[in-house]
């Protein structure tokens, strides 16, 4: 196997669930040799969180654990108790970043925050993803997925605007993984400057405000303008609409005047199409809504199929709505090895989306499936840290490890 | 002053509209020089679009004043286009950078474009795949003139598969990538999110993807070329729906703002005009700690609410409860009143109190940005905190700002040769 792009990079991790793992699993994917701190006996949380193989629960079954953990290696240990404590400050020592997302006076009744740590390894990025930051007056908040997203600002608006319905989040945890990524980005650029200049620092990333930069948009709305995106009645903000065609739906969108006149002639130049109503784009936003009744008549008679095909090959950018299947059996994803199976010790041979990114010199690659728990303790301890198989065995029984 | 974690990395960013700039946003605040190429001959998407801001006082509160009450549906944001350096999304997208005006397609740009790049580390495009070879400035032609070159090609679908040359557009992404499909209230339809969800995932991803490329590059000297679908890193953010399909050959449902298995696990209504506050219990004693703030009313003792299991089976009548019970506050003062209790609550933000939120001020996450065109506002920013080496922000450059500095200081252009390719429209 070649090298790797972040080969030599060392991380800890001690991090739960979705928004430090992804975080590391970034890492991880592209070589860094990443050690997933859990907790004796129980280990992530994300190990009890489905969807499980064919739906019965157990550590080594958990989709997502599988997913965000590839690549990893796993040591069991407890940190509240002082010799684990010390192995915790062992591993450290030698690592570029540590990974965290627990909440931000945990590590700190621990002596384990950032001043503690920097006295230990000087070049150590703490990388700490966590609701809204180590500081500021929500500092110790508690809140899931749904609360970030939802104080993020993108919920707001997010469903229909039927005063019977409620605001809605996206599907599946956008706001812990943007945590991550943001979490990503800022330890790689403490890492460019560690490797410049031997210094380490504290990577700070609050959920809440990872989601309301990408918000920007919206926000810059009311600051520049005054406009407050509301739910009910709002402005005409999205883009695009998805319409129904025959045998699903298409996403419809029209954002320059080319894609429109390049549409119209795709629809064979229809009658309605040259009204004075649609001919440019204020005209086709203020009569948005009869315009795609007008367009839903023309789609409906069609197959998705049939609609992205004539639209992509004349340059009219319509999307399919696709659904798992579709992109699980996707002739495009299958060309570009974009799944990719790999064998598991107790959860066998499946398949998981693999990385979004083709790198010429340093390709991704399955190093290791998602570890057991606990499974590198003895490769860890004993081969890194110079403990005996005795000790080890020890430090087990008396809940160290 | 602070260093800066990029200082010394230039970036050539042949990217526009928004994936590409944001992605170059997060690099250019950590100090990365970006040389954003521009040109009148294809405004970026986002230097056209409204709305606009207008320096102009008056024109300003004219603008407000017309807006008003209930005349936004339907209407466009504003009349006119006051000029391409007014538009208020791309002053955001485009902070901390340098901007340069080249008429890519121009043969004579050909030279000083590898010229630049020669002078650089890494090369960002988000074109569709064909363009930048046709205009000669694919990897192969300019590793030629910077062998190290990291070259990122960020495309809707990928640089190789049979739908490579798909364009797409805006919140397509979020149809195409699944996210819609796993999107929607309970029994309803697969519906959009209110921004190009796509785009700005993509983008971090995309600028981590280079800093690793940075790294593999210190160790081996060895640049190369990157190849980054925006579509799979939307689709590297569903394990969960990914998984149970790929695991189970189960479509996953739609739950609206519920969950596997937390209840209660909602969004209920709070006093005042469309209020709404988001309500998550992760554990028996997060519940405890519900019931208790609520003043342990008697429904809260109901065998059907016992357990956590039994709460998600009921979770229809609990949230009728709870939301009875939420009405009589404000979403804000719930928030407190309910975090102090040890409950996981948010209110469900507009625009407007993300901007007058305490906790994101207390934070910095906005900065105080100046601009000639627009005059001063606030900007929100990524919100990544180093501690010995913040972020710096300053605006977005005017269209052409940066040419003396990028042609006549970095490439040595003489003056008079400057204006001849301004007159040439190579400067353009």
């Amino acid at each position: 196997m070649g090298r790797r792009a972040l080969e030599g990079v060392k991380v800890v991790e001690y991090s739960q669930l979705i928004s430090g793992p992804y975080c590391a699993k970034m890492m991880a994917d592209m070589g860094a040799e990443v050690i997933k701190v859990e907790e004796p006996g129980v280990g992530d949380d994300a190990r009890r969180r489905g969807p499980f193989l064919d739906d019965i629960p157990g550590p080594e079954r958990s989709g997502l654990f599988l997913y965000l953990n590839t690549n990893k290696l796993s040591v069991t240990l407890n940190l509240k108790s002082p010799s684990g404590r010390n192995i915790f400050l062992r591993l450290v020592e030698d690592a570029d970043i540590l990974v965290e997302n627990y909440p931000s006076n945990f590590l700190k009744d621990l002596q384990l925050d950032y001043d503690c740590l920097r006295e230990v390894n000087p070049r150590l990025i703490l990388t700490s993803i966590t609701p809204f930051g180590q500081s500021g007056p929500y500092k110790n908040y508690r809140a899931y997925n749904l609360n970030l997203y939802h104080i993020g600002g993108l919920g707001y608006p997010g469903g229909t605007p039927d005063p019977n319905t409620t605001p809605l989040k996206a599907g599946g945890s956008q706001a812990e993984f943007i945590a991550a990524t943001a979490g990503a980005v800022g330890a790689m650029s403490a890492l460019h400057y560690q490797r410049a200049t031997g210094k380490g620092q504290h990577v700070d990333v609050a959920a809440m405000e990872a989601m309301a930069g990408i918000y920007e948009r919206m926000i810059q709305m009311y600051t520049r303008h005054g406009i407050e995106i509301r739910r009910l009645g709002r402005p005409n903000i999205g883009s695009g609409t998805l319409l129904p065609c025959k045998d699903g739906k298409t996403y419809f969108v029209l954002p320059e005047e080319a894609h429109w006149h390049r549409f119209v002639a795709v629809m064979g130049n229809p009658e309605w199409a040259k009204s004075d109503k649609f001919q440019d784009r204020d005209g086709r936003t203020r009569n948005r809504k009869e315009l795609e009744l007008l367009v839903g008549k023309w789609m409906i008679e069609r197959t998705r199929d049939e609609i992205i095909r004539v639209c992509q090959a004349n340059r009219v950018p319509f999307a399919p709505l696709n659904d798992m299947a579709d992109l699980a059996n996707s002739e495009h994803l299958a060309a570009r090895d974009y799944f990719a199976e790999i064998e598991h010790p107790e959860a066998g041979l499946l398949r998981y989306p693999s990385a979004s990114y083709k790198y010429e010199k340093t390709p991704w690659q399955v190093r290791r499936p998602a570890p057991l728990l606990g499974q590198h303790n003895e490769q860890v301890y004993c081969g890194r840290l110079g403990y005996s198989r005795d000790e080890l065995t020890k430090l087990a029984q008396t809940g160290v490890i | 002053m602070n260093d800066l974690p990029l200082a010394g990395i230039r970036i050539a960013d042949f990217t526009w509209v928004w994936a590409g700039p944001y992605s170059t946003l997060l690099l250019s605040t950590m100090g990365a020089e970006v040389i954003k190429f521009e040109s009148r001959k294809r405004l970026d998407l986002n230097r056209t679009i409204r709305p606009f801001a207008y320096a102009d006082p008056t024109v300003h509160a004219n603008f407000v004043e017309w807006l008003g009450a209930g005349a936004l549906e339907g209407k466009p944001f504003a009349h006119g286009r006051p000029g391409p350096n007014q538009a208020d999304h791309f002053n955001q997208l485009n902070m901390s950078k340098l901007g340069i005006t080249l008429d890519l397609s121009h043969p004579k740009s050909r030279n000083i474009i590898r010229s630049v790049v020669a002078l650089s580390d890494v090369v960002i495009e988000n074109y569709s795949p064909r363009v930048m070879k046709g205009l000669g400035l694919d990897y192969d032609a300019l590793r030629e003139v910077r062998p190290d070159l990291i070259y990122l090609a960020m495309s809707g679908l990928g640089a190789v598969g049979p739908d490579r040359d798909f364009v797409l557009y805006g919140g397509a992404q979020v149809a195409i990538g699944g996210l819609s499909s796993l999107t929607g209230y309970i029994g309803g339809p697969p519906l959009t999110l209110p921004i190009g969800y796509g785009d700005p995932l993509a983008a971090m991803h995309a600028a981590f993807c280079i800093l690793a490329a940075l790294e593999h590059r210190r160790v081996t000297g060895e640049g190369q070329y990157i190849d980054m679908s925006q579509l799979e890193s939307m689709i590297n953010l569903i394990p969960e729906g990914m998984m149970e399909y790929l695991m189970n050959d189960r479509i996953p449902s739609r739950m609206g703002n519920r969950d596997a298995i937390m209840a209660p696990h909602d969004v209920f209504p709070c006093k005042g005009d469309d209020k709404w506050i988001a309500i998550a219990v992760g554990s028996e004693a997060e519940w405890r700690a519900l019931c208790s703030a609520m003043g342990n009313p008697a429904w809260t003792g109901l065998a059907v609410f016992a357990d956590m299991y039994s709460r998600w089976q009921h979770q229809d009548t609990l949230g009728k409860y709870l939301g009875q019970w939420t009405a009589n506050f404000e979403a804000y003062e719930l928030m407190s009143l309910l975090q102090q209790a040890g409950v996981a609550a948010t209110p469900s933000l507009s625009n407007a109190e993300i901007v007058h939120d305490p906790h994101l001020w207390e934070r910095n996450f906005f900065v105080n940005i100046d601009h000639p065109a627009t005059g001063p506002g606030i900007q929100p920013s990524p919100g990544i905190h180093l501690s010995e080496t913040p972020a710096h922000f300053f605006r977005a450059p005017l269209l052409g700002e940066h040419n003396q500095r990028v042609f006549g200081e970095l490439l040595g252009i003489t003056t008079d040769e400057i204006e001849s390719l301004v007159e040439e429209k190579v400067i353009f």
